[in-house]
């Protein structure tokens, strides 16, 4: 039987690939840690849990989740941010449509599902060669209304679930992606609110998520930010990490960046 | 707000060879292919992100938008 054996989750600012010199040594150090824990690890799948920011999907046909179901996925390269051909896992994007759908959760699937920077530049971090392959699994964090958190926590405990009655001792990481605060397209675009970055991430570590999955969008909207919604994703890694309580790798209010950047390990239990 | 319209042509300016060049040049003429209303029309020729914003345009594809008709950044709100 497989095991979600590694989870994390990070920010994903386009600056990250494009504006990497201002980034400090602590930042640069913790998606290190990530990238060792995954190949330490020999991690056979990427489920990486992140959104769109109108590249891929638009209002023709917008989804709350979608899984990306293919061998290899494309990235935009939109705006100045990294290109790549990413690998994926068929046969597990194609386990966790069936097991999710038998527990009670409807999503998406694309075989053409191009990947924005959201994606994109976690992954320039934490790949390297041989690449793991990576299931894509897209949120919708921007297009109210949003699944709620608690959905969004109950889907990473359906994730867990699914890979534990896998067939095969396969091994898969969940990697969320987004956030911290940070507004997106709005006046109060380079603001940053480092005391709600600062308070997420202590709920984080301690697990008490029981608040943030009561946090209200609108709430989390006027203080962090449109692109604090993001933390959605943060709450399927949680709850794929089956609880788990969190390291802060490390954090940064990266005004350079315009976002508070959370880097973080869910310290996940061995496989029984 | 005809908000699909708006946002599909903001894609397919981002994304269709040659259209962000023809709209430089004829704007009126890309504009017909979307069923846009004339307040989105003038807004958008106006790079008049407020205006679009309070008609109802998702804050993403707004960005996007005023990137590609180049107000970007603090530039977007002036």
């Amino acid at each position: 039987m497989g095991a979600v054996t590694y989870a994390a989750a990070t920010s994903h600012v386009g600056r990250i690939v494009r504006d990497p010199q201002t980034a400090p040594d602590a930042l640069n150090a913790a998606w290190r840690a990530l990238q060792d824990d995954l190949y330490d690890q020999d991690i056979d799948a990427l489920v990486v849990v992140a959104t769109d920011h109108y590249e891929t999907f638009g209002l023709d046909n917008y989804p709350s989740f979608c899984i990306g179901a293919s061998d290899s996925y494309d990235a935009w390269g939109e705006f100045g941010n990294p290109t790549a051909t990413i690998a994926g896992h068929s046969e597990l994007s194609e386990a966790l449509i069936k097991g999710l759908v038998q527990r009670d959760y409807d999503l998406s699937r694309s075989f053409d599902m191009r990947l924005d920077h959201s994606f994109v530049a976690p992954l320039t971090k934490l790949l390297r060669t041989p690449a793991i392959p990576v299931v894509p699994f897209f949120v919708n964090c921007n297009t109210p209304p949003l699944p709620s958190m608690r959905r969004c926590f109950g889907l990473g405990q359906a994730i867990a679930d699914t890979v534990e009655h896998l067939p095969d001792a396969t091994r898969v990481a969940v990697i969320a992606t987004g956030g911290i605060s940070h507004w997106v397209g709005l006046p109060r675009a380079g603001e940053i609110n480092e005391a709600f970055d600062r308070r997420f991430l202590d709920l984080i570590a301690s697990a008490a998520v029981d608040e943030v999955l009561g946090w209200d969008d609108d709430w989390i909207a006027q203080f962090a930010g449109n692109g604090a919604l993001e933390i959605r994703t943060w709450m399927v890694a949680h709850g794929a990490a089956r609880s788990a309580p969190g390291t802060v790798l490390a954090y940064a209010p990266m005004h350079a960046w315009q976002t508070g950047i959370g880097i973080v390990r869910y310290e996940v239990a061995a496989p029984r | 707000m005809s908000v699909y319209a708006v946002t599909r042509l903001t894609a397919d300016l981002e994304h269709v060879d040659g259209l962000l060049g023809r709209f430089s040049v004829d704007a009126e003429s890309v504009f017909n292919n979307y069923r846009l209303t004339a307040a989105e029309r003038d807004a958008i020729v106006a790079r008049d992100a407020r205006t679009l914003l309070a008609l109802g345009l998702n804050p993403v594809p707004l960005r996007n938008l005023m990137f590609l008709l180049g107000a970007r950044g603090p530039q977007m709100w002036q």
